[in-house]
């Protein structure tokens, strides 16, 4: 886990404006390689890596009532 | 709890005084080895809910408040359960915070928790729980995939799963039996056959679960289900949705909505690319989750609908869109204050991109919605836009819990002998025993509480009360400590609460310094520091 924050941080850092959610896989591996990373992951790895990335990026201000 | 042999159900979370949150519920079997003739205990779980509205942003105290269960499960700190009450099995309905919110907790606080079963996306869904509070892959429990229409058997219980329709796909409702009788869980559900992602209630396997014996004790979804009608249909939602976006296809569309939602998510932009429209996701991290969470299990919406782009909120991906191409799919469907469109309407005009001409559609309907459209109303640069809410066009509103009609719908199918809610507040669960009353149905005639217990036998039900109605309270500044117990009451007397924060503040004042009113913005890198400490 702690890989994947690092490497999200390493993301943040290079590419502060891009919101990783919408990414696709493919241009997401181009954008792992920037940093340093192995580009070829599977869909399943790089959805933990957004959501590390998300989280991370998130402050507690963000927190919504996820039901009605 | 009796020690006669029966089937035995206890709310311990969910069944609240006020609320549902924290749902979880325990179901433990006694009955005789036929050959020794030595009384037998199972029990499982299932789910394992954390409570919603615990965040305290005013003294930033309590981070988690989830069921206590350290009579059935080891957690650090607490005497281990005896042998014969250890929880075998926790079975997850649905992937609602409110329903698996608790496990990553249970997992930070060092508990052992028993063998988890659940569907692919709840499965999906926890674990983005688990890298949210940044656990060590290492130290996740074993997950188990299951499908509706699995039997499974632990001990003496026998779990039946049955798809249920909810608004996340993979939800399931129980039938748990053992010798001595049956019960069926519903979970969160509503009677829509034809979920938008899945396949939603199958009446048929409810025929045949009938055909196996009768239901002594149906714990059914009393959220809205005293409502009149029935719950809308997820495709009815996706039309009037299509409606709209097509009827204002030259504009900027603002859509608010659940963020949890994976069914009305999906229904959402199936409408917007019927119409052509891009989607931009801005909801927070809930909706990043489920949007996630849809993928990993099989439903790639992007790769669905190849004429639009899905994109996140706050990019450049966002920016180079014609905001006149885009649906804006948000969070703050009841006006929460963080909530980028409520925060807009306060004047932050960096929080969302919203177009002098846009069309704003708000789902909910009732007080629920007053706050949104008290804010929207206000907003100078929002108070003439166009807006739409469930009051004009209502099958906007489309609630993943039974209504009326439903539960006539679903309790004509399995003709239970007894009612009893869960997933409600004693108002609410009051209702649903008069209604189901006048339906003809039996009843325990008031709402069980979490903590208390009811013997389920083929020839009826037996209430055993309990005072033992408990919760955990984990903080941040006690991640490193067993957590504190506290009592429900806390969220049933507004006098023992307002006691219990004065108490709290000042032990945490005295340990930690004092507690700021309203915590500082951190800052990206503070949280990754934070993400960073937490997952070691």
């Amino acid at each position: 886990m702690t890989l994947l924050i690092e490497i999200a941080q390493k993301l943040e850092e290079k590419y502060p404006k891009t919101d990783l959610i919408g990414v696709s896989d493919a241009d997401l591996g181009k954008m792992l390689a920037t940093v340093g990373e192995h580009a070829n992951h599977d869909s399943k790895w790089l959805n933990k890596l957004k959501i590390a990335w998300t989280s991370a990026r998130t402050s507690e201000d963000d927190i919504t009532l996820p039901y009605d | 709890m009796s020690e006669e042999k029966g089937l035995y159900w206890s709310p311990r979370g969910g069944n609240n005084a006020r609320d549902f949150w924290g749902s979880c519920h325990a179901f433990t079997s006694k009955q005789e080895d036929p050959k020794t003739g030595k009384m037998e205990r199972d029990t499982i779980l299932i789910d394992l809910g954390q409570h919603e509205q615990t965040r305290d942003y005013e003294n930033g105290i309590y981070d988690k408040v989830v069921p206590a269960l350290a009579d059935m499960i080891e957690v650090p700190g607490y005497p281990p359960p005896a042998e014969d009450k250890r929880c075998r099995a926790l079975l997850l309905s649905h992937g609602h915070s409110d329903h698996i919110g608790a496990v990553a907790t249970y997992v930070q606080m060092g508990a052992k928790l028993p063998p988890i079963f659940c569907s692919k996306m709840t499965a999906n869904l926890l674990e983005k729980d688990f890298i949210e509070a940044g656990i060590d892959e290492s130290k996740w429990p074993v997950i188990n995939e299951i499908n509706a229409g699995d039997t499974l058997e632990f001990g003496n219980i026998k779990v039946r799963t049955m798809s249920a329709s909810h608004s996340v796909p993979g939800a399931f409702s129980f039938k748990v039996s053992n010798d001595e009788a049956t019960i069926f869980h519903t979970g969160d559900t509503k009677g829509d056959p034809s979920s938008f992602l899945h396949g939603g209630v199958n009446f048929g396997d409810y025929e045949k679960i009938v055909s196996e014996g009768p239901i002594d004790l149906m714990t059914f979804d009393g959220t809205t289900a005293t409502v009149p009608g029935h719950a809308t249909y997820e495709a009815d939602v996706n039309k009037a949705y299509s409606d709209l976006i097509k009827k204002h296809s030259d504009k900027q569309m603002i859509l608010p909505m659940a963020p949890a939602h994976a069914e009305r998510m999906a229904a959402i932009i199936d409408a917007c690319a019927k119409n052509g429209k891009n989607v931009i996701l801005q909801g927070g991290p809930v909706m990043d989750a489920t949007y996630l969470g849809l993928k990993d299990s099989g439903y790639d919406l992007q790769k669905y609908y190849p004429n639009i782009q899905i994109v996140g909120g706050k990019s450049e991906h966002a920016e180079k869109l014609d905001p006149k191409t885009t649906v804006v799919l948000t969070a703050g469907i009841y006006g929460e204050a963080n909530a980028p469109l409520a925060q807009f309407c306060r004047g932050n005009d960096k929080a969302m991109h919203i177009e002098p001409d846009a069309v704003i559609i708000t789902p909910l309907i009732g007080t629920r919605s007053e706050r949104l459209a008290k804010l929207l109303a206000e907003c100078p640069k929002t108070k003439n836009l166009i807006t739409y809410t469930a009051k004009d066009v209502p099958n906007l509103y489309g609630s993943g819990h039974a209504q009326r009609d439903d539960f006539i719908k679903i309790a004509e199918k399995l003709q239970p002998k007894t009612v009893a809610p869960i997933h409600a507040s004693t108002k609410l669960a009051n209702k649903l025993n008069d209604m189901a009353s006048e339906l003809g149905y039996g009843t325990l005639g008031r709402q069980i509480r979490n903590g208390e217990s009811v013997k389920v036998t083929s020839k009826g039900c037996e209430v055993i009360e309990n005072e033992n109605q408990n919760w955990f309270g984990w903080s941040k500044a006690t991640m490193d400590r067993p957590p504190e117990m506290f009592k429900d009451e806390y969220y049933t007397n507004e006098a023992a609460r307002a006691e219990i924060e004065k108490h709290k503040r000042a032990y945490y004042e005295k340990r930690i310094g004092k507690v700021p009113q309203n915590p500082k913005k951190t800052s990206f890198k503070e949280m990754l520091a934070k993400q960073y400490q937490r997952g070691r």
